[in-house]
């Protein structure tokens, strides 16, 4: 055992570097190596050229940097009898994930705003109720959704399936949001009553600006979560809307001569990396929201 | 503008949840008010009603000539500051002054002007541009009434609007609300649990406990005269000194008996006429009220010196009489020492007299 009373201490403890830190970091490092692998085999592939790639040594480096299989699985690569690319599918995505994001975390903000702070009759069970459906699989809505969409001539159109992602969204927008605003001082919104702000005023003026961090948050979980769907694209989409990620599995499992693995890996890097840039530039707010009512500002 | 505050066999919470129960209320016009109590006496609750922020299950609010039971908080003229201040943080001062004006459509102009005066009034022109989170507690607090003053509100509601500030800035701002108060001459009605802030700040006093008031009066009448032990206990710092004993009749005149005491009580000025037959009672004695030495010609107890508090303009000596403890007030110069044999002079003139079953004054 160490001295714990050393008769020279003074100023800060030193902090040195302890076994027990060194395996830490070791480990740490070592985890993130297993991880990053998966990325860095379909990044070197999707550089290599076929030839290359017969050669069985996937962790080998190109050896020039070949764009050729990006091009293609941009533009021209095919799924079945369309040889279109990722392209179509990335801008479907974009014409679904930008209004299904915007709608679920603006209807889940108002919805936990009024559950927070308005309290009508039956909230909590409202709120129960919520709770609960977010928890249940969505394929067991499936059917009776599919029936619903139908119902209203939306199904296989682009307002149906933002329509179906706003809906499934719903119980998690309005479940963070509800407890971020049970973080603010129900004095705030008494106070905007008093001064003779209604429903509407009080929400734009003073409840979204503070939910700042969690409009950020919750936008990056129904942004990533709605651009990686690929089940609710494929039954609700239609075959004009199909988003990238089904687009994406129709390249990848088409079977016509030889597979195109550095074609294949192009187009799956470029179906991940808005998510992934997304996460990259929003980071620190991302945490920020996560921890935020935890620290009263 | 002042107006008049009516409460009428007001009801809030419904059965074992009632935290109000058929309370009337009537505050005149241009009355400070204040509402004091322990925590949980319904207090807040019940200003809460008179902002329209919560609903009566039973009974009617008039302010002035009109009924707002049912009317929203704006249209009711009124005005609420908050213990936590509840200043809108996403907006600076003047944003945070002129917010309830915007709203109500008033031209951008009319806003300015009133935005103007209400910050020269309160000492705010060098903060309008900064954000609550670079004021300190004390200016938070006036940005917050402020925001009553600004939309010349016929009613100020607070409260507890100085708990969450020091001991220093407590007493400044007290003075300020005081001071507003005899500039503008508005109805306020102020809640809060600091007896010093109600006996300083009101015009009358009503205490309550348990969602029911238990005495509705000027501070000097409710310091000098409690309705009740409640009130005669919860008023007072140190406490009142309470003697258990009996009252007695014999030969039609009236006396008070207890191992401490033995005293005529003709000279006490009773409600009504002294209660007939014997009964157990209580004798309280303000601290200041008891006095020290002999030859008072009052009723003498001895007694021995416990504990000095010296608080500077005063001195407070609890001493020991048989089993009980009293404390009184003696001057800040006072110069005995722990264990000195003391004699205390009790006036029963000067005293109060409280049933013990029912804890009314008699």
């Amino acid at each position: 055992m160490q001295d714990p009373f050393p008769s020279h201490a003074r100023g800060p403890r030193p902090q040195g570097l302890t076994l027990p830190r060194i395996g830490l970091y070791g480990l740490l490092v070592v985890a993130a190596l297993f991880f990053l692998l998966p990325a860095y085999v379909m990044i070197v592939t999707s550089f290599k050229s076929m030839d290359e790639i017969r050669a069985a040594q996937i962790f080998a480096l190109p050896h020039m940097l070949d764009w050729s299989a990006w091009s293609k699985a941009w533009s021209s690569a095919c799924a079945g009898v369309n040889c279109t690319g990722v392209s179509v599918g990335f801008f479907n995505s974009v014409k679904i994930t930008i209004p299904a994001t915007i709608l679920s975390v603006l209807l889940g903000a108002v919805t936990g705003y009024a559950l927070s702070f308005w309290r009508p009759p039956g909230s909590k069970l409202l709120f129960a109720a919520i709770t609960i459906g977010g928890f249940i699989p969505l394929q067991i809505f499936l059917f009776p959704v599919v029936r619903g969409t139908a119902a209203l001539g939306l199904y296989n159109s682009l307002a149906g399936i933002v329509l179906v992602h706003v809906i499934f969204g719903l119980p998690l927008t309005t479940l963070l949001f509800r407890n971020y605003y049970a973080s603010i001082p129900v004095e705030l919104f008494k106070a905007a009553r008093v001064d003779g702000a209604g429903f509407w005023r009080i929400f734009v003026s003073l409840m979204l600006p503070l939910s700042l961090p969690m409009l950020i948050v919750a936008g990056l979980m129904q942004m990533t979560g709605i651009w990686n769907d690929f089940l609710l694209g494929l039954v609700f989409a239609g075959r004009d809307n199909l988003p990238m990620t089904v687009q994406l599995n129709n390249i990848v499992t088409t079977t016509t001569g030889q597979r195109e693995y550095n074609v294949h890996m192009a187009a799956t890097v470029l179906t991940a990396i808005v998510p992934l840039v997304a996460y990259f530039v929003s980071g620190r707010w991302f945490v920020r929201g996560i921890t935020a009512g935890s620290v009263k500002g | 503008m002042s107006v008049p505050v009516s409460l009428r066999s007001i009801d809030i919470g419904y059965g074992t949840t009632a935290v109000v129960r058929d309370l009337d209320l009537e505050v005149a016009s241009g009355e400070f008010l204040v509402l004091l109590g322990p925590s949980g006496c319904g207090k807040s609750t019940l200003l809460n009603a008179i902002a329209g922020l919560t609903e009566l299950a039973d009974g009617e609010i008039w302010i002035g000539e009109r009924n707002v039971t049912w009317a929203d908080p704006k249209d009711r003229g009124i005005g609420m500051v908050f213990q936590s201040y509840a200043l809108y943080p996403n907006m600076d001062v003047e944003k945070n002054l002129s917010f309830g004006l915007t709203v109500a459509g008033v031209p951008k102009a009319e806003v300015a002007r009133r935005v103007k005066r209400t910050s020269a009034i309160l000492q705010l022109d060098d903060y309008l541009k900064r954000r609550p989170s670079a004021l300190s507690g004390g200016q938070r607090q006036r940005v917050a009434i402020g925001r009553a003053l600004v939309r010349d509100v016929d009613i100020f509601l607070f409260d507890e609007p100085l708990s969450n500030l020091d001991a220093k800035l407590r007493a400044e701002l007290r003075v300020e609300i005081k001071k507003l108060h005899q500039e503008l001459g508005s109805t306020m009605i102020y809640v809060t649990h600091d007896q010093v802030e109600a006996m300083t700040l009101a015009d009358r006093i009503a205490i309550m406990r348990n969602g029911v008031i238990q005495q509705l009066a000027s501070p000097r009448e409710i310091y000098h005269r409690p309705a009740n032990l409640f009130v005669a206990g919860f008023i007072g710092s140190p406490a009142m000194n309470l003697i258990d004993g009996t009252l007695l009749h014999a030969e039609g005149r009236c006396r008070f008996q207890s191992d401490l005491i033995s005293a005529d009580l003709s000279a006490y000025p009773f409600i009504s006429a002294a209660p007939e037959g014997d009964r157990a009672a209580i004798v309280g004695f303000r601290p200041e009220q008891i006095m020290l030495g002999q030859g008072s010609g009052h009723p003498e107890i001895p007694a021995v010196v416990s504990v000095i508090e010296a608080m500077g303009p005063d001195t407070v000596l609890w001493c020991t009489a048989g089993r009980t403890t009293l404390s009184l007030r003696m001057p800040g110069d006072f110069g005995g020492r722990v264990g000195d044999r003391i004699v205390l002079g009790l006036d029963l003139a000067q005293a109060s007299l409280f049933d013990k079953a029912s804890g009314a004054r008699l």
